[in-house]
């Protein structure tokens, strides 16, 4: 148990969310993709988070080893999955990737909830800033009493 | 008796349960998007009551261990996290910590001076 902890989990908060944010705007940019290197069209990527358990570090290994239950670890990302909603079919046989009957297979990416998804990312951002603004006010005060 | 008084010491272990009140918060707003997390939070008033009630001389030895809110799921991803309430917790244990090292700092300074090092 650090002075620092509370730092590196609001830290461990902000690396998730900025990789919810690449992963919505890469899901974004590729609403209109029919063409990948795996075949068929772009598939939308979610963002798994889970509670990180601190034990891959020294520090989290000593805390684990010596309290009763872990030291409060913040967030790490457990996975980025893909989507599994069916893709839309589009009738186009002009396009170049279009099947025998004139289809084009187009991303499972609905824009409008990539947008609130984003917003939620940036959002959860934000808390964790405060957040680290709240603890480096404070820890500043604390050092004050040495 | 030690030179540190029992008021100073349930001060400095108030300032100790803060400050890990401080993390557990923080740990519950970077876990807000974690499915099937629970917050947890720090009664570090109620263990430092406990404490002084029983035995102020061994307030040194006070522990503080975080335990979970038992609020259950707040959405269908099973996380029990609000964000609003984390962030109003973490505020105003923000403020309390600084009340206390204050008060903590103001004490010390006296004791400088007792001391002839002031």
């Amino acid at each position: 148990m650090g002075l620092f902890d509370a730092l590196n989990i609001s830290a461990s908060g902000l690396t998730a969310q900025r990789l919810r944010m690449d992963v919505t705007s890469a899901n974004l940019a590729n609403a209109q993709t029919t063409k990948t290197p795996g075949g068929g069209a772009y598939k939308r990527q979610d963002v798994v988070l889970q509670e990180a358990s601190g034990s891959d570090t020294f520090a989290g290994s000593l805390a684990g080893a010596m309290g009763p239950d872990g030291a409060p670890a913040g967030v790490e990302v457990a996975a980025i999955v893909d989507d599994t909603t069916p893709t839309r079919k589009v009738y186009e046989p002009s396009n170049p990737v279009a099947d025998a009957q004139g289809y084009v297979e187009m991303p499972n990416v609905n824009p409008v909830s990539e947008m609130t998804d984003l917003i939620d990312a940036s959002r959860s951002y934000q808390a964790n800033v405060t957040a680290m603004q709240t603890t480096k006010t404070v820890f500043s005060k604390t050092i004050e009493l040495l | 008796m030690s030179i540190l008084d029992p008021t100073q010491m349930t001060l400095m272990r108030a300032i100790s349960g803060a400050t890990l009140r401080n993390t557990v918060l923080s740990n519950n707003i970077a876990n807000a998007d974690t499915p099937g997390f629970q917050p947890s939070d720090v009664n570090f008033h109620a263990t430092l009551a406990d404490a002084l009630e029983s035995d102020p001389e061994g307030m040194a030895a006070v522990t503080f261990t975080p335990e979970e809110l038992g609020t259950g799921p707040l959405r269908a991803d099973g996380n029990g996290v609000d964000s609003e309430a984390e962030a109003a917790k973490l505020a105003e244990n923000g403020l309390e910590l600084n009340a206390l090292t204050q008060v903590a700092n103001s004490r010390m300074q006296i004791m400088k001076t007792a001391m002839g090092l002031g």
